[in-house]
């Protein structure tokens, strides 16, 4: 969902450039950097070895 | 996987076979062959997506008030104004979000109801793909409703200009949440069984 | 069993109960938008500018109550459009027979100011005005449903008629009744020699209008003084230009149906006296920006026109007989308000110009013409004249800093100033004209030099500031100056004006430094020997190098000999911090190395390499033999425990070419620690190979890594101290039992 929260943030920063300024600040950066992270958290994480102790290796 | 005949049951939580009915006896998840009135809640949940798809589509999704006048904007306005302004990418990825996706989905529920009825037949391997494939899609329709929360949130400077959340929110959120109910309660097993 | 799934069959109907629901929702959400959509109206406009299809609002004082849905070109006529608008259902009954519309865009204009500031946001919109103003009446009018809009808001006030002969005000010009705007002309045409002006007084101000009105034409000068007295809030540009009419009533009887514009007549009180001049003169009197009288007539009498004027009661005291005026055109007019910073200039003579005046002796006024000068500038030349001062003219190329009234000062003291200066064509130079006071008339002869000491001549470093000028104005303004030879008088009357700097050339000489880029160095760029500063950059010449000319005091020429060396201090940041800040504001300096002997050498090129700081230190010198320059480089440091004792002056291969051969220079404090048996290693190799390997081997400074450099260690039984030239082996490596070594040795402080 975090993805999709980001292509928010994007769009939301184009339909308000026609009414106001906008600059892009560190913490879009850092968002980015969340995400990057969270995708490769959610990318090796596997609920069923919660299950499984012996299979964690 | 053939677990109906010889009375084992694989649990989705702890990917272990069981051979009860009712509780995993690992991870206490309850269990079941194949999901309880799967196909009619799929289908009355769809059936209500489909309702709600058409004051979501109809009503204003936001507003501006800029100097105390109001200027509304509908999903399809605002995919409007992206193409308008030149924006063609923004503008497909909002319509494809927010138009494309909600109404995809439903169709692709309805034909996987109907091969579900059905049964195992030569759509099955394409209609788990599908499913597969609305299964991911459906949380990009999101985009829009946190479109109108990032803006509300930002632009609230009293009569010079802010904006307000329209009617559409939420019955464009209950199509989101119902189509993803009936995602969810939707049995892919179902395509398999042979009638 | 049966009766579990009984049970469950009961839960699941719930389920039903969702699409049921969200159908209802569904019905009341659409129900209450199609509900608000009300009259669908079209009306016909002129001009749709600024209109957005489906944005653009439709509003009634300030509310929204409608929306336009689109706009279309007028079939019948394609000069026109076609609105459609679209009613909100509860505010239907605005829309009624009779009803206004029209469109509000922002507008701006010199009478009104800005207008409908907020459309610039939001754009344009549809203004309705309905007939009645109670919703019981409105509702029982007749519908309509296609309107022609009006092309400009309706009204809002009654319209009356004035008529007069002559006075002449444009569309716009405002009433004011006591200093408060009560209407404005909205038309005016001309009937039977009659000019009438069909003028709107607001709604409020209705009762302002009687039998005994009186509409009294207010000219730009007399408005303002009326303002002034009633603290109106700022009036428009405009209307300090053309005026107002000014309402007088006591609001008795009727109001008429036209009214004649009230002139009062003008009785003028004041000393009338006669100007002689070649060509009319402009229409009024103003000394020092006010307006003090007027022409009252003129008249040609044998080539010369005779203007008859007259100035006011109470200013009757600024003239008399030894009055003398000066015409002041438009733009010396302005120029003198900006020094006197007047209040409220009477812009008719600031376009018209005007004639003024001063009076330098207190004496009687009984003298009836005068004559006047054709300028302030002539009118001045004349009085110099006259008080016996000596007009003289310097010539220069360029004006900097010089204009009228700047002084020319002798040995500080103010001499004279700047008359004026015009440029002549023909010989391509600035005619100053000067004056020059009585006293100083004598030494004003061929030998005069006149000189421009200018404005800034701070010499600024970082030792200090040293500002070069004698006081405070010249500081500012700048100043003329001269010196003469002979103390006589004689009739030359030009002169070249020269720079300062021009008059002590003779005292300095210049080297040329030729560089393929400026490296820093600018135009007052210091020369410096051992941190004195010899003399500095004058002029940078750009052609395939750059030269930078250097100008130096004679005295110091003996430096320069044919094997000095110049070369730039530049900023640097480097790991080991950061160098020559100043060059960053003041230009680079360049320093010399000086070689006293061998004669004169005139041009230079910039040493690449920056010369060792300690060039002129004394301290010790030694030579390491090396088989390898190794990571080490000219200024790389010398560590003694890891401290910097020195660093390495100079390398270079030894004579046979067989290794390296490294001076290092030693701080003479740390003199001592260098004995015979001392061990130098480089310590940039060991530093890395300590990390690899996790020796426990303490690294050098970051700075000793990169850089590189050498160790130096002394053995517990130290050897003897050693002379400037000993030579040691540098070691690639150290041996371990060296970090032992821990010898009492005297430091110097």
């Amino acid at each position: 969902m975090a993805e999709v929260y980001l292509v928010a943030v994007l769009v939301s920063m184009i339909k308000l450039k026609s009414i106001s300024l906008m600059t892009v600040d560190i913490g879009l950066y850092l968002f980015f950097l969340f995400l990057f992270i969270f995708l490769l958290t959610v990318r090796f994480f596997n609920p069923h070895d919660v299950w499984h102790k012996e299979l964690i290796k | 996987m053939r677990t109906k005949e010889n009375n084992q049951i694989f649990c989705d939580v702890c990917a272990t076979l069981q051979s009860t009915r009712k509780k995993c006896k690992i991870c206490g998840n309850r269990i079941y062959a194949r999901k309880p009135y799967s196909l009619l809640k799929t289908l009355l949940y769809t059936l209500s997506a489909f309702i709600m798809l058409i004051p979501a589509n109809l009503l204003d999704m936001m507003s501006s008030i800029k100097l105390t006048v109001e200027y509304p904007q509908t999903i399809l306005g605002g995919i409007m104004w992206f193409y308008e302004e030149g924006d063609y990418f923004l503008a497909f990825i909002v319509f494809f979000a927010s138009i494309f996706i909600p109404i995809f989905k439903i169709l692709a529920l309805i034909w996987l109801l109907i091969m579900a009825k059905i049964g195992k037949n030569r759509f099955s391997y394409f209609s788990t793909k599908l499913y597969k494939i609305i299964e991911f899609i459906g949380k990009y329709s999101m985009l829009d409703i946190f479109v109108v929360t990032i803006m509300t949130g930002f632009m609230q400077f009293g009569n010079l200009i802010h904006i307000e959340a329209g009617g559409a929110v939420i019955p464009f959120a209950l199509v989101i949440i119902f189509t993803m109910l009936a995602t969810q309660n939707f049995d892919t097993k179902l395509l398999w069984d042979e009638k | 069993m049966k009766q579990a799934i009984k049970k469950k069959k009961s839960i699941i109907f719930i389920y039903w109960i969702i699409p049921i629901v969200a159908m209802i929702i569904a019905i009341i959400m659409l129900k209450d938008k199609y509900e608000t959509k009300g009259k669908q109206v079209t009306i016909i406009l002129n001009n749709v500018d600024g209109l957005n299809i489906k944005k653009s609002p439709v509003m009634f004082n300030g509310v929204k109550v409608g929306n336009i849905e689109d706009i279309k070109i007028d079939e019948n006529n394609l000069n026109h459009f076609k609105a459609y608008l679209s009613m909100y259902k509860k505010y239907d009954y605005l829309v009624k027979k009779g009803t206004k519309f029209w469109k509000v865009s922002p507008e701006i204009s010199l009478n009104k100011g800005i207008k409908n500031l907020g459309t610039i946001i939001t754009g344009s919109y549809i203004e309705i005005l309905p007939p009645k103003l109670e919703k019981k009446e409105l509702i029982k009018l007749p519908n309509q449903y296609n309107f022609i809009a009006l092309d400009t808001p309706p009204l809002n006030g009654i319209i009356t008629t004035i008529k007069t002969k002559n006075s002449s005000f444009s569309i716009g010009t405002i009433l004011v009744y006591k200093g408060i705007q009560v209407g404005e002309i909205i038309d005016k045409n001309l009937n039977d020699d009659y000019i009438y002006y069909k003028v709107l007084i607001y709604n409020k101000y209705q009762n302002l209008l009687s039998q005994d009105t009186k509409f009294i034409p207010l000219n730009s000068l007399e408005f303002q003084a009326s303002l002034k007295d009633i603290k109106f809030t700022i009036p428009s540009l405009k209307n300090l230009i053309t005026g107002a009419i000014k309402i007088e009533t006591n609001k008795i009887g009727k109001p008429k149906k036209e009214y004649s514009l009230f002139i009062p007549k003008k009785i003028l009180k004041g000393y009338k006296f006669t100007i002689i001049s070649d060509n009319k003169l402009p229409s009024s009197l103003v000394y020092k920006g006010f307006k003090v009288g007027e022409l009252l007539t003129s008249e040609l009498i044998k080539n010369k026109i005779y203007n008859h004027y007259i100035i006011y009661d109470k200013y009757q005291n600024l003239i008399n007989n030894s009055t003398l005026f000066y015409k002041l055109n438009a733009v010396e007019l302005k120029a003198s308000l900006n020094n006197f910073s007047l209040q409220i200039p009477d812009l008719k003579s600031a376009v018209l110009g005007g004639v003024s005046f001063i009076t330098p002796k207190k004496i009687a006024l009984n003298k009836k013409e005068f004559k006047v000068f054709e300028s302030k500038n002539s009118l001045d030349e004349y009085l110099y004249k006259r008080s016996g001062a000596k007009i003289v003219t310097l010539l220069t190329k360029d004006l900097k800093f010089i204009k009228k009234d700047t002084l020319i000062t002798y040995k500080g003291l103010t001499a004279g100033k700047v008359i004026n200066y015009k440029y002549n064509p023909k010989t391509n130079y600035i005619e100053v004209k000067i004056r020059i006071k009585k006293p100083f008339i004598k030494l004003i002869n061929k030998t005069t030099k006149f000189y421009t000491k200018s404005g800034v001549n701070i010499k600024a470093g970082l030792n200090g500031v040293n500002i070069q000028t004698p006081s405070v104005n010249s500081l500012v303004n700048g100043e003329i100056s001269f010196i003469t030879k002979e103390n006589k008088s004689d009739n030359t009357k030009k002169f070249t004006l020269l720079n300062q700097s021009d008059l002590t050339k003779n005292n300095y000489f210049t080297i040329n430094l030729i560089m393929n880029k400026t490296n820093g160095v600018k135009v007052g760029s210091k020369l410096k020997y051992k941190d004195f500063t010899l003399g500095s950059v004058e002029n940078m010449i750009f052609d395939k190098n750059i030269t930078a000319i250097i100008k130096i005091n004679k005295k110091y020429k003996y430096l320069f000999g044919k094997n000095s060396k110049l070369y730039l201090e530049t900023f640097q940041a480097g790991l080991n911090g950061i160098k020559n800040t100043y060059s960053i504001v003041f230009g680079s300096n360049i320093v010399l190395i000086a070689n006293k002997n061998n004669g004169f050498k005139h041009n230079f090129t910039p040493d690449s390499i920056n010369p060792i700081n300690s060039y002129y230190q004394k301290g010790l010198r030694i030579v390491l033999r090396a088989n390898s320059k190794a990571g080490l480089n000219v200024n790389s440091a010398v560590y003694y425990r890891k401290v910097k004792i020195g660093h390495i002056e100079k390398i270079k291969l030894s004579n046979t070419a067989q290794n390296v051969e490294i001076f290092l220079f030693i701080k003479p404090k740390y003199k001592n620690i260098i004995r015979t048996n001392s061990k130098f290693f480089n310590t940039g190799v060991l530093a890395i190979k300590a990390n690899l390997l996790g020796i426990k081997i303490k690294t050098g400074t970051l700075e000793s890594i990169i850089k590189g450099g050498v160790e130096v260690i002394t053995p517990n039984k130290a050897g003897q101290k050693v002379e400037n030239g000993a030579v040691f082996k540098l070691y690639d490596k150290p041996k371990e039992e060296w970090f032992e070594y821990k010898p009492k040795l005297r430091v110097g402080i």
